[in-house]
């Protein structure tokens, strides 16, 4: 496996001119948990869809599991995100299926695995995930952490390389949250998943990240390890980790 | 000049100055708002607000509205007291950024339109291209979706409306022979009732009323459904499941509509020939045996293919114009909503314009 999980060298994303994502450079180390951070609408979300490629990128360079995924035949793309998970903001799960079946879709759409042993995948994929039982419930049944679970399995179902995760906290309540970055600890630990977490949750990222990639109006201002990060004197990047400290400062 | 109520506020203008006193709050801003309206601000060069006592959120915004107003607001000198400059500051801290957009020129606007207009065009085509590609290569080889995701399609699109579609043919069936009926009585000419009424429903109404029903039922769902897997992030989750949105979702729709359009079609031309036959029978005193024989005489075998053949092109454009406006989604619940009236809007007059185009291929 190569060093690094995933590559981006200058990397310039545009909606409708207005430029997002303006000279990114980064990297995503394998095996470790990287959280890109930053202020809302500093282009977080942007950044990981374009590594997906869910969103075209205006010039820069991808690298995802050391191949170009900009360059590459949408078919090959394809089969190289067969080695990526993604949890979704909302789960995104399919309403429309039991959570069984939206966990069992990629292995019936990109294997023949007869449906036993479809069924006994699913079912170790829910019971990582703390949701024994929950294969016939239908998603508008189940809570907001559930459905981050459910996700989660689904996300995880063709044993990954990498996994991104888009604002896993968002909505859910601490106890929810916590559980969830368990889960993204014990995928690293014993899975060995290289895990990608988009994030402005302090208590996430001070239990998940290995490295910190901040984000500050489309430019990459830190790169490098959490404690690097805390112990930062960029003033964008103290301030976000030590936020109360200055609001008190200021009012005083 | 005086504004305010009360006489709270006062705005004057003098020369190269404006001074404002009083005031300044959402209550008075109105009738000082009035006033610079009236004024000339040209040769103004510095506002006054040293005798402002209270301003709000309202009242920078107006000192802002006026300031925008000013020839070379950068050189524009405003004066205020302590507490109001706090204020200014602190409520409207980016007022000298705040400058009004200059609305771009005609030609300007109208080449966007053009542009945009171009674009969505393009993009439709490009939808179209590849839902039939797509729906057409479907049909001979395993493609990546659900199994039963057609079959579930066809239950949706088709069975759920046979119900509605043959009670409203019925009456519309009913309708035109009743109609026509009274005009035909005073010549006559009853049998041609079934004659009539054969002609306009196989030719028109049966086609045409179904793709209104479907257009209006499926044409809706299926924008609802494309849009809501879009602001869900399902279609992008689709996608990074290596599975293309148009074939998993789109497809299966096309080829159910492909499949039940024509039962519809020939259900509808039935339930109206019934509905028809009902007041022949009744109240032309025609025999049912006359009548439908009568009917089958005034339209060819060649007109039901043509009627089949027009509504399949119906169907697969009240599809595609589904799913074109469900993937155009933009925000949240607002633009389901939003997308889902303009593809219903959409499909019935595109059924219409091909209705119109099949008219006219009948005439020649």
């Amino acid at each position: 496996m190569a060093s690094h999980a995933v590559d981006v060298q200058s990397l310039v994303v545009e909606y409708s001119g207005t430029r997002v994502l303006d000279g990114v450079t980064c990297s995503i180390d394998a095996q470790n948990v990287t959280c890109i951070v930053g202020t809302s609408g500093c282009g977080k979300t942007t950044l990981l869809k374009t590594i997906l490629q869910l969103v075209p990128a205006a010039s820069g360079s991808i690298e995802l599991l050391g191949e170009d995924v900009i360059e590459r035949e949408p078919e090959e793309r394809a089969e190289l995100l067969l080695q990526v998970g993604v949890l979704f903001q909302n789960g995104a799960l399919l309403n429309s299926l039991t959570v069984a079946e939206n966990i069992a879709l990629p292995l019936r759409l990109h294997t023949d695995l007869p449906d036993e042993v479809i069924a006994r995948v699913v079912r170790e994929k829910l019971e990582i995930v703390n949701l024994p039982g929950a294969q016939n419930l239908l998603p508008p049944e189940l809570s907001g952490g559930m459905k981050k679970r459910a996700a989660l399995a689904r996300a995880i179902v063709l044993d990954p390389r990498v996994v991104f995760f888009d604002e896993p906290s968002a909505g859910l309540d601490p106890v929810s949250s916590a559980r969830l970055d368990m889960l993204m600890l014990s995928l690293k630990k014993h899975l060995r998943m290289t895990l990608v977490v988009v994030t402005h949750k302090l208590s996430s990222i001070f239990t998940v990240a290995d490295k910190i990639v901040f984000l500050d109006e489309g430019h990459v201002v830190f790169d490098g390890t959490l404690k690097a990060a805390r112990a930062s004197d960029i003033e964008v990047v103290a301030h976000f980790f030590d936020p109360f400290e200055e609001r008190a400062t200021e009012f005083s | 000049m005086n504004g305010g109520v009360e006489r709270a506020a006062e705005i004057t203008v003098v020369q190269e100055t404006v001074t404002v006193t009083g005031a300044v709050t959402r209550d008075t801003v109105l009738p000082m708002f009035r006033a610079i309206g009236k004024a000339d601000l040209s040769r103004v060069k510095t506002i006054n607000l040293e005798r402002v006592t209270t301003i709000d959120s309202a009242g920078t915004a107006f000192i802002d509205v006026m300031m925008d107003r000013v020839p070379g607001r950068d050189a524009c000198r405003v004066i205020a007291g302590g507490e109001v400059s706090e204020m200014l500051a602190a409520l409207h801290a980016d007022a000298g950024g705040a400058r009004r957009r200059r609305r771009p020129r005609l030609l300007v606007r109208a080449r966007k339109k053009a542009s945009s207009a171009f674009s969505i065009l393009y993009a439709y085509l490009q939808l179209s291209a590849d839902v039939f590609v797509l729906a057409f290569f479907g049909f001979f080889r395993k493609m990546k979706k659900r199994p039963g995701a057609t079959w579930e399609q066809c239950v949706r699109i088709g069975v759920e409306s046979v119900m509605i579609i043959g009670l409203l043919s019925f009456v519309i069936g009913l309708i035109l022979a009743l109609q026509s009926a009274a005009q035909l009585r005073q010549f006559g000419a009853n049998i041609f009732v079934a004659d009539l009424l054969a002609v306009s429903v196989v030719r028109e109404m049966g086609p045409m009323m179904t793709a209104i029903i479907v257009a209006g039922r499926t044409g809706s769902a299926i924008a609802a459904e494309v849009a809501t897997m879009k602001v869900t992030e399902e279609m992008e989750a689709l996608t990074v499941m290596g599975l293309d949105p148009i074939s998993f979702v789109v497809v299966p729709k096309f080829h159910a509509i492909t499949l039940v359009m024509p039962i519809l079609v020939t259900l509808s031309i039935v339930a109206a020939i019934l509905g028809g036959a009902i007041v022949a029978v009744n109240y032309l005193d025609l025999s049912p045996v006359v009548f439908f024989r009568q009917a089958f005489n005034a339209v060819g075998p060649e007109e039901f293919v043509m009627s089949i053949v027009k509504s399949l092109f119906f169907a697969w454009t009240i599809v595609i114009i589904g799913s074109f406006h469900g993937f155009r989604v933009t925000g949240g619940a607002d633009g389901v909503g939003r997308v889902t009236t303009s593809a219903v809007v959409a499909s019935i007059s595109a059924v219409i314009v091909i209705d119109v185009v099949f008219s006219m291929l009948y005439l020649f």
